[in-house]
């Protein structure tokens, strides 16, 4: 026998304007009754109140009985700034369902990958994950998941009807990429514009010491920056222009991300890869310019020396020891939670010369991030847990993006952004992103090849090493990168020769877009022709 | 007494003639020694065992066996310059460090164990303290001292002139890792020398005494008398010291995370990063590259194994 459950949710929304000497308030009520099925249902009700205004909302909520027995769903993932309010979520999710208890924990980044293939291999895996493995492949994480065995598909009964109608930069999670023979297996969570690489975000008050005016004199050409950099260091005297978080590969990206890509390097396969022949190509000469004026910055000891994580680049904005980071739009959590730093400023990474951008940072469809574990035994839970979690309007959507944690893939982050900075952000991200090819959706079969995997399983991070290691010690980048892409292309040709005679239609064009500027949006109607 | 015989049943008897005395204590001594048994064939052998399956194997992403791949670990490590690179990495490593810690804890030991020397209590346990920390918290302190950004030693010897920039400990390949054996040394050498203050226990007075007389001065007493008697240990040391070379781990994770790039990479190093920070794990690469490198280990111990038997006998013969 299961008992009803009635869910109220009452909102009222009372404006006032002031209109000669009648006021009128605009009352915005929702309520949902529910009926004894586990189905979604649809309720719109209407209540007259004298002198307002009447707005209807309609809200689509899961019914569940409450005679299930107690569940503890674990999640983990690596925003450690988001510790707290994590907790807070658990809070409100558990006060809506109180058989479910979620214990949401996270990591540094670098444990993250560490930890987490171990607990799947112990049967520890946490129900839910976030996605973040490096060198697995990278053009398919959901045929990456489903190799490795780690990701089961959500519970959809669980899930409200329009539950893909939610991101709207996934194509309905189209499949493939989020889903497989049907199925959901992964949601985005952050959206992919405003959240991204490319923003350089610089200590004022570090300026203002040097004698320069923090909004004129803000860098806008990698000379600007040298000059600007000059002022600051001062020949020692001053305090260190730029920090670059050199530790690892999940550090020395946050500022090749946007530089590679604006002077013109790397494609539609990434940053490594050729825009024209899809093959690795660490020697283009677009990419070597960067690494040679990254090389610069340290040569000239503008850059922090020695090698130093992220953590240190950014307490060094917040406490002036340097004056710039190059990192993505996740900072404004960061420095106000983490650091407790707010009087940082935000612009565009500088272009290579005056003539503007060489290219632009290809966003594309949101990036799968949140997964259901192969492992969990809870998996309607979970699902109900993601099902509440990715609601456009609910509780976790309005307070995130209201904290400025960052930006969702599943809400109106124009909406609920409060904080000045993400708004900036907002503003600013139109400016360096296009919208890149995919190469899954130009070649489907990607999903089954390894041909990437084998590469990075031969050399893990090859590139990023090489990349690191030149910027500390110098040397000639060019020949380091010849050695790089030549192994690397040996190994993946071959390894897409043998998938094409198994069958695959695969190969390194897939990787390439000629027809693509990297200036302007990609036309994705030709993948649905 | 022929009553007494008739009185004791048969089972009984069987029983007292299994169950001697020597079988009893026998028995009591395997009762004992299973749980260590059972710990050391569950935590040592079957992990070797398991190591050895996994070397000739490729593992997914689950940390499951996918297939057998036969020997073709092994040969890509030959062609792996990050492996080799680690090898020489390791090689350079115990050597360097054994040629410094031995030499300067055998002086220190030499001049603690002076009768001269006034607050010997206090200097031995100033030098035994690091050894008491952690490696792996000894890396990340020295992480902050050795910063070039704001580390208190480039602020030191900047205040003093003595440099002109600051200078970065672990920016390349050979500083960072003599940078490495450095802190090492610092941390270690209290243990080997406790290791030499006991050697040098076993060098009788008399024999210094008598040294004395003959108008033997400090130099001679150390290099004619203290050397050649504690020779035999010393070999010990020495082995120990470059058995604990080899497995050098804590410092390179916490000081330069290999880096930059994989230029400070150290064999278990080598082994730790290709287990577990890449996805999918690459436990057969890793397995092969601990068996290659465990058989380097072990040889090295049975040749100091040679040498220790050798040097026992020798005690023996000084002991006679």
């Amino acid at each position: 026998m299961r008992k009803l459950t009635l869910f109220t949710l009452v909102v009222i929304l009372i404006a006032t304007s002031l209109s000669g000497c009648t006021k009128e308030v605009i009352v915005e009520k929702t309520v949902v009754v529910t009926q004894a099925v586990e189905k979604t249902v649809e309720v719109k009700q209407t209540v007259e109140v004298p002198k307002t205004v009447e707005v209807e909302k309609t809200v689509q909520v899961v019914v569940t009985p409450t005679e299930r027995p107690p569940v503890t769903l674990k999640i983990l993932n690596y925003s450690q700034e988001q510790a707290e309010f994590y907790k807070e979520v658990a809070q409100v999710f558990h006060n809506q369902y109180p058989w479910i208890t979620v214990v949401w924990d996270t990591m540094t980044q670098s444990d993250y990958m560490t930890t987490l293939p171990l607990m799947f291999q112990n049967n520890e895996s946490p129900d839910i994950f976030g996605t973040g493995w490096q060198g697995g492949g990278g053009t398919s994480p959901l045929a990456d998941a489903l190799s490795f065995g780690w990701v089961q598909p959500f519970d959809e009964t669980a899930l409200a009807p329009n539950f893909r109608d939610r991101f709207p930069n996934t194509y309905k999670l189209m499949e493939n990429i989020y889903s497989k023979d049907g199925k959901i297996y992964t949601i985005p969570r952050d959206g992919e514009g405003p959240y991204g690489y490319g923003y350089m975000w610089y200590n004022p008050d570090v300026f203002i010491a040097a004698g320069l005016d923090p909004e004129k004199d803000v860098p806008i050409t990698w000379d600007t920056l040298l000059e600007v950099c000059r002022k600051i260091h001062n020949g020692g005297k001053g305090p260190y222009c730029v920090s670059i978080p050199e530790v690892d590969v999940t550090q020395t990206q946050r500022i090749l991300i946007p530089f590679i890509p604006l002077n013109g390097g790397g494609g539609a396969g990434g940053m490594w890869q050729s825009n024209q022949t899809g093959l690795f190509d660490l020697e283009n000469p677009r990419t070597i310019e960067v690494l040679k004026f990254v090389r610069q910055l340290y040569t000239e000891d503008l850059a922090i020396p020695g090698l130093i994580d992220k953590a240190f680049a950014r307490a060094a904005i917040a406490n002036g020891t340097a004056a710039i980071y190059f990192d993505g739009g996740w900072m404004p959590g960061v420095f106000a939670n983490t650091f407790k730093y707010t009087g940082y400023k935000i612009a565009l990474v500088p272009a290579p010369t005056k003539d503007g951008y060489r290219g632009k940072l290809g966003k594309g469809l949101d990036i799968p991030a949140m997964w259901l574990s192969s492992q969990s035994k809870h998996p309607y839970e979970a699902s109900l847990f993601l099902n509440w979690m990715t609601e456009p309007d609910g509780w976790f959507a309005t307070q995130y993006l209201a904290r400025g944690f960052g930006f969702l893939s599943f809400a109106d982050n124009n909406r609920y952004v409060t904080d000045p900075n993400s708004k900036q952000l907002i503003q600013l991200a139109p400016k360096m992103q296009v919208v890149a090819p995919n190469p899954l959706l130009k070649c489907p079969d990607l999903s089954k090849s390894q041909a990437t995997t084998a590469v990075e399983t031969f050399h893990p991070n090859w590139d990023w090493e090489v990349v690191s290691n030149y910027f500390l010690n110098g040397g000639d980048i060019e020949a380091m990168a010849k050695e790089v892409d030549a192994k690397q292309n040996e190994i993946f040709l071959k390894a897409l020769e043998d998938e094409k005679a198994a069958g695959l239609n695969v190969s390194a064009d897939c990787f390439a877009a000629p027809d693509w500027d990297m200036l302007h949006d990609y036309d994705y109607s030709v993948y649905f022709k | 007494m022929s009553i007494e015989m008739e009185k004791i049943s048969p089972l009984r008897r069987i029983m007292q003639l299994i169950f001697t005395r020597r079988r009893t204590e026998m028995i009591w001594c395997y009762i004992f020694i299973f749980p260590f048994v059972l710990f050391f064939c569950a935590f040592t052998i079957w992990p070797i065992v398991g190591t050895v399956i996994y070397s000739f194997t490729h593992v997914n992403g689950a940390g499951l066996i996918d297939q057998f791949v036969g020997f073709k670990n092994y040969t890509s490590l030959f062609s792996d310059s990050t492996f080799l690179r680690s090898v020489v990495n390791t090689v350079f490593f115990t050597t360097v460090n054994t040629l410094i810690k031995l030499p300067l804890s055998l002086f220190l030991a030499i001049l603690l164990t002076r009768h001269w020397l006034k607050g010997r209590t206090f200097f031995r346990t100033g030098f035994f303290l690091p050894l008491v920390i952690p490696g792996a918290i000894v890396g990340m302190i020295f992480t902050f001292i050795l910063n070039p950004a704001n580390g208190a030693l480039n602020a030191f010897l900047l205040q003093l002139n003595l440099v002109s920039r600051p200078i970065n400990f672990v920016g390349s390949r050979w500083l960072g890792m003599f940078t490495i054996i450095l802190v090492s040394v610092w941390g270690i050498l209290g243990q080997y020398m406790i290791y030499w203050m006991a050697a040098l226990q076993s060098v009788p007075e008399e024999v210094y005494e008598a040294a004395e007389i003959d108008g033997a001065n400090e130099w001679q007493k150390l290099t004619l008398i203290t050397l050649p008697i504690i020779r035999p240990v010393a070999t010990i040391i020495l082995f120990l010291g470059l058995v604990n070379g080899l497995r050098v781990f804590d410092l390179v994770l916490t000081l330069t995370s290999g880096g930059p790039g994989s230029q400070t990479y150290v064999v278990d190093y080598y082994i730790y990063a290709r287990a577990f920070t890449v996805t999918p794990p690459n436990y057969g690469v890793a397995s092969a590259a601990s068996l290659l490198f465990g058989t380097a280990a072990l040889i090295v111990i049975a040749i100091q194994g040679y040498f220790v038997t050798h040097s026992q006998r020798t005690i023996h013969e000084y002991g006679s």
